[in-house]
């Protein structure tokens, strides 16, 4: 008897480390595409979208916002499939779609592999949106994707005119070997140095809230006198709220001010509302630029081959507002 | 000075203390050079430093028990994830009161460990691959629709018992964490069951020879499962404090914590094959490990810089003492 | 009879010690079973692995079919003799076919297995012994005679000219036993390829059975080496036992008459043991103060029968018959059960299942009396030290302290702590399974100290030892067991070594009583 119950357990605990992906949290949107939208009488295109992997915040936070766009066009039904991180999960969910003679491809590719599979649909007559992510060639209708460097130049345009002075600031870069936290980073030191600021301490994060606190006590430590530090710039807003807390610890928040990137509603967005942030940037999904150019197309509109988007700063004094969208 | 394990009242300490007394000492006296401009010598930074190190010290302690019984425990670091998740979901999400909160995540660890044990111990699973699966398990249970849906659980402000854990106790005007007072007590306790317990021998001889000790009538099974169950309750303690000073429960949290707390035992100088070792040398390997990470933040050494001389230390301070011993002290010519 | 196919002259080794080896002459030549006899220690094993290759002696001459080779030419030996150990070496989870020709695959260029070679060649080999098995069958399903048989055909396969046997039939039943004498029979028989068989057996009727020739090798040297029929047991047990008696007997008994009504301390009647070896009926009463000797070769079970009466386990678990411990009824289960009632054993083996030497001598001194130490889980250490520094002081134990790991004393000291830890609870049961292996000879007396002071204090002693003097010698009763049975007993005085060795090699014995007692 007191082997029986935890060998179910074990059993359990087997079962769910074999379950693939299941760390994920793997939405029910696997598998067979589930309608979105009620279908109304009016429904004249069917859109299929497929997303590479739904298990992290911000993409997460992408499928809810196409959902939300796609309902706001009566005449779209809105087919799901998330490839859990799998390439060639993905390269299948395409296939579907394209045996399924849907009228229009949205999707955001795992990585290049997904070219030859993208030309396929495009070849077969489907036009296709290539979202946040690009694939080689041209066998696609149109790419639309934020630029990191677009933000990173935005930040550091908008800390130079907040700064007053000669400021003195904290960098927390992302991941070192990663192209976003070069991106991030490059044009926001650009704008900054040339503007006369100092950065006084900068640290790799590896986009950890965690690591992130440690690298701002030594920043702390480093600079302990008062208004050492001006600002502090964190390539995401787990990094920039993590080193508002390592400054309330040390009883230094109200002397600096912190910025983010991001902007995701529970995360960047609160901590802006709540005076943690003084300023966070989003990186945008572009999902509502997707499904209006979608439209453009089923329409018979040409549209252009990239659509870079913008950014959007959101302040405690724009927040009511929505934000103020960056050019 | 003694190591939790035996009693030793003559002469000398062991030298596994003074090994990793010397490494901690070589250490400080590196972050005394490269002291970045005088920053080294605040008391804040040690407060710092300490602080830090206190989760992942705390770690250690319950992992101290687990290797000694010639165990190993993966899961740690998701029941960090667990517990954290756990705790902010109560605290937050559902108000509850503070004790019950903290009663809630420190529970869920504490069952993640005793599984581990019924595991290892009853149905005779290997330690590693009992505690991979529960690795597995307790992070999938963290992040998923029961639990945390996979989204940080957070609050701006955060409630007053997430603060709470981020006070800081004036300990004759060294202001020093709770975190830190935490983790001292957890050391402590762990070093009364090592060594003033029943228990802790036990440990010690199952780790040493489980054979003889249960031809000597040593409880092994009741032991292993108390041993893995100590940690999983350290390891929930920590995963709390991990979510206090984070001020959210991450369900991504705690990944790879397990290795830096084993590498912590490791540089202490305990064996990973059992019986030798104790918690002393565990909070000189934990206090080691930290400072390392202070020190080259506050000389602002890159951070894959950082994680290679994390390795080479790991090496140098396992390797050395094995060399001198071989040289100088000849404690066991028998063995290999 | 043909001329040698193998001649060993003056074979000498020692492994740094003493000579476990001394000057051995042997010789085995085609066509004849060549039976190796002696007690456990007489240089068997050593000599039948410096024959098959395994070992360098340090001297000796060799000749393989009349050509003489140096001591150190192994790999001649290794092809020309192959040996079948006591413990089978065949891979459990492998086929028949992969055991066969395992090592010896039949390749083509680039390493490739040719696998129809291989079939053939294995089924030739199964032919051989006689075997008639699927050659894709997991070993380990097999039962163990088959496997016996596997284990010969795969030794055949290398076509030597020797054949070492060593207690083949200690797992095998009857038929499987009478099966095997008629392959080896055979296999002697062939004149095709003239081959020799060494059988090392501990039964007597197993060596009339098959032998043609016996060499009986006492103290690692060869005693006498006759025709079968020219050595009768009596003549053969005397060559083995041959030295002189130890006449001073270690053992002190109690002067004390003890009180009759107390109790028997151990009681068995009619036990069935299962495990490693199966014994059957086996009675005994032991009185508190005294000793019986449990006597018996290799496979004999008294070993088995000694870790059953602490431990309930796979390898050894009583499954029948009445225990009677202290006057109440008993049946061991958990080391910690066993202990709580009194009883305490000394393992064989210190290594694996004696000591914790990792830790040191005081925490293996106070191991077993931790309940007692610590009833409420809190270790008063200066109790314990106490404790430890007594153990230390009554075991004689030489050590520079308590704190002094046990894998840094010499053999003898560990056997000490081993033992020591158990006098500390002061048993009514001591299992004492070869209290003196590998001990030098000072240690030893000591050993023999202790146990006395033990029966002393009323400890009564179940011991098995194959230390003919050391049986005899510490004894008050002396037991022999064979095959896993009862078959002989006397009063330590009426005791022979001759008897004794007689009995456990299977030789009917007149028994002086009932085997009880």
């Amino acid at each position: 008897m007191a082997i029986r119950i935890p060998s179910l357990l074990v059993l359990a605990t087997l079962a769910f480390a074999c379950m693939p992906g299941c760390e994920k949290a793997a939405p029910p949107t696997s598998g067979t595409p589930a309608p979105v939208t009620p279908t109304p009488a009016t429904t004249t295109f069917t859109i299929g979208y497929s997303q590479c992997n739904r298990g992290e915040p911000w993409r997460e936070q992408m499928d809810k916002d196409i959902e939300r766009n796609a309902a706001k066009e009566p005449s779209i039904k809105l087919l799901m499939k998330d490839a859990q991180n799998d390439a060639l999960a993905q390269q299948g969910h395409v296939k579907e779609y394209i045996s399924q003679k849907i009228d229009l491809l949205i999707i955001s590719p795992k990585d290049s592999s997904l070219t030859q599979t993208v030309a396929e649909a495009y070849d077969a007559g489907i036009p296709v949106i290539v979202l946040d992510r690009a694939v080689e060639g041209d066998k696609y209708t149109c790419f639309i994707g934020a630029d990191n460097r677009v933000i990173g130049k935005a930040v550091g345009e908008w800390v130079v005119q907040r700064l007053a002075g000669k400021g003195a600031i904290v960098e927390l870069k992302g991941l070192g070997s990663s192209i976003p936290a070069a991106d991030r980073s490059e044009p926001f030191r650009e704008v900054v140095l040339k503007a006369g600021h100092a950065i006084v301490y900068e640290a790799d994060m590896e986009w950890l809230g965690d690591k992130a606190r440690e690298k701002m006590q030594a920043a702390l430590a480093l600079h302990r006198e008062k208004n050492s530090i001006q600002l502090v710039y964190g390539a995401n807003d787990p990094a920039a709220i993590a080193a508002y807390y390592a400054a309330k610890d040390a009883g230094r928040e109200g002397e600096i001010l912190f910025v983010g990137v991001d902007a995701l509603p529970h995360e960047g967005i609160e901590a802006v509302k709540n005076g943690l942030l003084a300023a966070t940037f989003e990186y945008p999904n572009g999902t509502d630029v997707a499904i209006a150019t979608a439209m453009r197309i089923l329409k018979g509109e040409t549209v252009e081959k990239k659509i870079v988007l913008g950014t959007r700063l959101f302040t405690k004094d724009n927040l009511p507002s929505g934000g103020e969208a960056v050019k | 000075m003694s190591d939790g394990s035996p009693r030793r009242r003559f002469g000398l300490p062991p030298p596994e203390v003074l090994f990793a007394f010397a490494a901690l000492g070589l250490v400080l006296l590196f972050g005394s050079l490269f002291n970045a401009n005088g920053v080294f010598f605040q008391p804040a930074v040690h407060a710092d430093a300490l602080w830090q190190i206190a989760g992942f010290g705390i770690l250690a302690c319950g992992l101290t028990i687990v290797i000694l019984a010639g165990g190993i425990d993966l899961s740690v670091g998701s029941v960090v994830a667990l517990s954290g998740v756990i705790f902010t979901i109560a605290s937050i999400r559902e108000e509850l009161p503070p004790v019950v909160s903290f009663g809630l995540a420190i529970a869920a660890g504490t069952g993640c460990g005793f599984l581990n044990g019924v595991m290892v111990a009853h149905l005779r699973l290997q330690p590693f691959i009992a505690t991979l699966a529960m690795m597995a398990f307790a992070r999938g249970l963290a992040k998923s629709s029961l639990l945390s849906g996979g989204v940080k659980i957070q609050r701006m402000p955060p409630p007053s018992e997430i603060e709470i854990l981020n006070a800081k106790l004036d300990l004759a005007g060294l202001h020093v964490s709770l975190g830190t007072c935490i983790f001292l007590a957890c050391f402590l306790a762990t070093f009364v069951a090592l060594r003033h317990f029943r228990f802790g021998r036990h440990v010690y001889a199952i780790g040493d020879n489980a054979q003889a000790a249960w031809l000597s009538g040593v409880p092994v099974k009741r032991t292993v499962v108390w041993a893995y169950t100590a940690c999983g309750l350290l390891a929930g303690i920590a995963g709390v404090l991990f979510a206090g000073l984070e001020r959210q429960g991450n369900p991504d949290g705690g990944a790879g914590y397990e290795l830096t707390a084993i590498a912590m035992v490791v540089v202490g100088g305990t064996s990973l094959s059992g019986g030798r070792g104790g918690v002393t040398l565990t909070l000189l390997g934990a206090l080691t490990i930290g400072y390392v990470r202070k020190i080259l933040d506050l000389n602002g050494i890159a951070t894959p810089a950082q994680h290679m001389i994390t390795g080479g230390i790991i090496v140098v301070a396992v390797l050395v003492p094995k060399l001198l011993s071989r040289g100088l002290l000849h404690r066991d010519p028998g063995r290999p | 009879m043909s001329a040698a196919l193998l001649a060993c002259r003056g074979v000498s080794h020692s492994f740094g010690g003493p000579r476990v080896l001394d000057g051995v002459d042997f010789d085995v030549r085609a066509g004849e079973i060549h039976v190796l006899a002696g007690e456990n220690g007489a240089g068997k094993s050593t000599l039948m692995r410096i024959m098959s290759g395994l070992l360098v002696a340090d001297e000796g001459s060799f000749a393989c079919r009349g050509q003489p080779t140096g001591p150190a030419a192994r790999s001649r030996l290794s092809d020309e003799v192959a040996m079948i150990h006591q413990e089978l070496s065949l891979a459990p989870s492998m086929s028949v076919l992969d055991n066969l020709v395992l090592g010896r695959e039949p390749t083509g260029r680039f390493g490739v297995l040719r696998l129809h070679a291989q079939r053939e060649l294995a089924q030739r080999a199964l032919q051989r012994v006689g075997l008639d098995v699927g050659l894709a069958t997991p070993v380990g399903r097999l039962p163990l005679g088959v496997r016996q048989l596997v284990e010969i055909a795969k030794a055949l396969l290398r076509e030597p000219s020797v054949l070492i046997m060593d207690e083949p039939t200690s797992a095998l039943s009857r038929p499987e036993v009478l099966r095997l004498f008629a392959l080896m029979k055979e296999i002697v028989g062939e004149t095709s390829r003239p081959t020799g068989i060494v059988y090392i057996s501990h039964r007597m009727e197993e060596i009339y059975a098959v032998a043609h020739r016996i060499t009986v090798l006492r103290d690692g040297r060869a005693i006498v080496t006759a025709p079968a029929a020219q050595l009768p047991a009596n003549a053969l047990i005397q060559a083995m036992v041959g030295r002189p008696v130890d006449e001073s007997s270690p053992r002190v008994r109690t002067e004390k008459a003890r009180d009759e009504s107390e109790p028997d301390a151990l009681t068995l009647e009619n036990v069935t043991v299962e495990g490693d070896v199966a014994l059957h009926e086996i009675s005994l009463r032991l009185r508190p103060g005294t000793i019986i000797g449990l006597a018996g070769l290799q496979g004999s079970g008294a070993g088995t029968l000694l870790r059953a009466l602490f431990v309930r386990s796979a390898s050894a678990a009583v499954t029948g018959g009445a225990i009677r411990l202290n006057g109440e009824p008993w049946r061991p289960t958990t080391p910690a059960a066993s202990m709580a009632k009194g009883v305490a054993y000394l393992p064989e083996d210190r290594g694996t299942d004696g000591l914790c030497r990792g830790l040191g001598v005081g925490e293996n001194l106070t191991m077993p009396s931790l309940e007692r130490l610590a009833p409420r889980g809190w270790l008063h250490t200066r109790s314990e030290s106490r404790l430890a520094e007594e153990g230390v002081r009554r075991s004689g134990v030489r050590c520079r302290g308590p704190e002094q790991p046990v894998a840094t004393l010499s053999g003898g000291n560990q056997q000490k702590v081993a033992l020591g830890k158990w006098l500390l609870r002061t048993p009514s049961v001591l299992l004492l399974h070869e209290p003196t292996r590998g001990v030098d000879i000072g240690a030893r007396e000591e050993i023999y100290r202790l146990i006395n002071q033990a029966t002393a204090e009323g400890t009564a002693v179940l011991l098995v030892s194959t230390d003919l003097n050391e049986l005899l010698g510490m004894s008050d009763r002396v037991l022999v067991l064979h095959r896993g049975r009862l078959t002989a007993a006397w009063d330590s005085r009426d005791a022979t070594p001759h008897g004794v060795i007689g009995a456990a090699l299977g030789e009917p014995v007149a028994a002086t009583e009932g085997a009880g007692s």
